[in-house]
């Protein structure tokens, strides 16, 4: 009796000792397991503050307003009339000639000299062909008035341009002559303007020159101009509002419903929100 | 009574080990190197993980490298109108202008005496920094942004602060000593300005780097560090300045330090800069290189997991051996009276003895192996992998996992081998013989 206790006494101590051992055996692997945990957790970057995205440039407030609307162009006055000055082949067939392409003639101007004696200029202009080796002999003047202001401008512009029935500058009536079917690289398209009066000379070039449409607008959301962008391949206009400390709230997409000096109405905003002034030229537009 | 029973078992256990020395070294050959790999392989990837890493991290964690070019003027000025609202931020703009040719044809000093060579023609490229950069004395926007300019400064003084005079400059070290500077007491430095104006600049000092002299045979540039006062000095601005065919090239870093450059980092986001392409941040390569690491501990974790269970089945086997071998010196003792117990404690401290022997070796042995690591690494050129100075380095967890799966191995060898010991049937074990 004493010995089988005592036998299973030696199996309990056995298997404890076995289990003891692996025991002893696992220990370790779970402690390795703990120790990369922590060397792994000593390894972890700071964890990234939270951060709120802030205005680029200024902060504006819109406002109500009322205002006539503007388009603002640039570009250079152009001549778009043009006449021939007829010549007589026997007479110049010898003659020497005085001028050539893109000179400026003035009425009794000297052009050729003959045998016969001197040619003068009938016209006044910018020679833009000569054509004095045929028998259909004739000089291409181009005539510097009236002139008319060729510039580029975008698709917004142009359709304001288009359906404005009032054009004027400084009191001048403005008239769309020319609206080229091509479109350009850029998205804009070559139109040309006639403004009355002989205020404008060939050749001059003027930017930002602003165009009263006749359109005005009473108590309509005002912003700096500065505020409204558009992205990269969209048509839409977009604005950014912020809170008073510059704080980036959302992005807003507007209708621009008129442009008057650095100042645009919009639709689509309240009036004494805060919008970014900078993002545009991030924006690029 | 006790105590002295017990340095009696060790001094016995140390006797026991040298009679059966042949039995315990074949144990140990297998011990040492089980050990060796383990704490080897522990060590060399701490080493490679500290070395590779220890430039990045000694980078001011705020520091961001922007490149500037012409014709983006509004947004960097909306930049630093956004910059300046920061709190904890600051900025300086520098500039890297390629400013002149060699004026005077100089021998390059090279360790080949027999193959003189001559440099005139190479072009000069200034780095043009204002004052307080120098002052705050943390960035070198091209190389190594981040990284701090270490400048030897030959009227042998310390420098807090450093002022250069319009016409001072600090040169590389590598055109100091190619240009057999290292002698002379006033040396000089002589430009000749692209404008054509001969201009002649006084040493103050020279910038530390590890660059080789093969890079000016190349045609590499040389490398100035000047004030910004030395725009005016040589006229820099003057277009008529730039009369000669090479192209200006003309680059402005915007060097900035953020106590957050996260917030920077967003900012540069809204405001459309690539990262990569116009700027750099140190915090994001640390970022990186952290989870990187983070990957390579796993993995060391892993391994380290792994080789403790090969090591232990290695252990048991080799411990097999060597009861094998004792057999017959077990069946005598108990024979002739020994009980259990003593049995028991003899071998539980032989085993300890020997285990604890054969770690030391491998800890000698694998510190003798990194120190021939570090002079190798030290020989191979930076390019092919090596280090200017190889730090020897094992981390406390690392030193940890080793001691861990030491003591636990000794413990558990050590006891199976005493335990199996006491388990041993003289009977039957004698009538086999």
């Amino acid at each position: 009796m004493r010995g089988a206790t005592m036998k299973l006494l030696k199996n309990i101590i056995h298997i404890l000792f076995w289990l003891f051992i692996i025991a002893l055996l696992v220990l370790p692997l779970g402690l390795i397991v703990r120790l990369s945990q922590e060397e792994r957790a000593s390894y972890a970057a700071p964890t990234a503050p939270q951060m709120q995205e802030l205005a680029v440039g200024g902060i504006v407030q819109s406002h109500y307003g009322t205002a006539t609307e503007t388009v603002s162009v640039s570009g250079t006055f152009v001549s778009v009339n043009y006449e021939y000055m007829e010549l007589d082949y026997e007479s110049v067939k010898d003659a020497r000639w005085q001028i050539r392409t893109a000179d400026e003639l003035q009425v009794g101007q000297v052009i050729a000299e003959t045998p016969q004696g001197e040619i003068q200029s009938s016209l006044a202009g910018v020679v833009s062909e000569m054509h004095i080796s045929q028998s259909d002999c004739y000089i291409k003047v181009q005539l510097l008035s009236p002139v008319e202001l060729s510039c580029r401008v975008e698709s917004r512009t142009l359709s304001i341009l288009q359906t404005s029935k009032n054009l004027k500058v400084d009191g001048k009536t403005v008239t769309l002559t020319y609206v080229s079917q091509l479109l350009n690289a850029d998205g804009t398209t070559d139109v040309r303007l006639s403004i009355d009066g002989d205020d404008y000379t060939c050749g001059q070039v003027v930017s930002n020159l602003d165009i009263a449409t006749g359109r005005s607008f009473d108590n309509v959301v005002m912003l700096l101009e500065r505020c409204v962008y558009q992205k990269a391949g969209f048509d839409q206009y977009y604005v950014r509002r912020v809170t008073t400390d510059g704080i980036f709230i959302e992005e807003i997409q507007v209708e621009v419903l008129f442009q008057n000096g650095n100042q645009v109405g919009l639709r689509g905003i309240e009036a004494g929100d805060y919008f970014d002034a900078g993002y545009k030229a991030v924006a690029g537009g | 009574m006790r105590k002295s029973g017990l340095f009696s078992m060790i001094r016995h256990a140390v006797k026991m080990v040298g009679r059966t020395l042949r039995s315990y070294a074949l144990l140990s050959v297998t011990m040492v190197l089980s050990f060796s790999l383990f704490l080897g392989y522990l060590t060399y990837t701490d080493c490679q993980i500290y070395n590779r890493n220890k430039e990045l991290f000694s980078y001011r964690r705020g520091d961001i490298l922007m490149l500037l070019y012409d014709g983006d003027s509004e947004r960097t000025a909306l930049l630093m109108e956004a910059l300046d609202k920061m709190p904890g931020t600051g900025y300086y703009l520098s500039q890297g202008w390629s400013i002149a040719h060699l004026s005077t044809t100089y021998q390059l000093q090279t360790d080949k005496v027999s193959d003189p060579e001559t440099i005139s023609s190479l072009f000069v490229y200034g780095l043009l920094l204002p004052d307080h950069a120098w002052a705050d004395g943390s960035i070198n926007p091209t190389a190594v942004y981040g990284g701090r300019l270490d400048i030897v400064w030959l009227d042998g003084r310390e420098h807090s602060d450093v002022v250069l005079a319009r016409d001072e400059v600090l040169l590389s070290e590598l055109v100091y000593r190619a240009l057999g500077m290292a002698g002379e007491e006033n040396p000089v430095f002589h430009l000749r300005c692209r404008g054509g104006q001969h201009l002649d600049l006084k040493v103050r000092g020279y910038v530390k780097d590890d660059f080789d002299d093969e890079l000016l045979r190349n045609g590499g540039h040389i490398q100035l560090y000047l004030s910004t006062k030395f725009v005016d000095f040589a006229r820099l601005e003057d277009p008529t300045c730039w009369t000669t065919n090479a192209p200006k090239q003309d680059i402005t870093y915007m060097n900035i330090y953020s106590d957050r450059p996260e917030e920077v980092v967003h900012l540069l986001e809204t405001m459309q800069y690539l990262e990569g392409f116009n700027y750099r941040t140190v915090y994001q390569q640390q970022e990186e290189a952290l989870q990187q690491i983070q990957g390579e501990v796993k993995v060391k974790a892993i391994i380290a997991c792994a080789l403790l269970l090969l090591l232990g089945i290695n252990l048991y086997s080799s411990f097999t051996n060597a009861m094998n071998d004792r057999r017959y010196e077990i069946g005598v003792k108990r024979a002739i009276g020994a009980n259990g117990w003593s049995i028991i404690r003899q071998f539980l401290y032989e085993s300890i003895l020997v285990m604890a022997a054969n770690i030391a070796v491998s800890i000698l042995l694998i510190a003798d192996l990194a120190i021939v690591l570090k002079f190798v690494m030290e020989r191979i050129p930076r390019s092919s992998g090596g280090y200017e100075e190889y730090v020897l380095y094992i981390s406390p967890y690392s030193a940890g996992m080793f001691a861990i799966c030491a003591v636990a191995l000794t413990l558990v060898f050590s006891l199976i081998f005493a335990y199996k010991s006491s388990r041993v049937e003289i009977v039957q074990y004698l009538k086999a013989e």
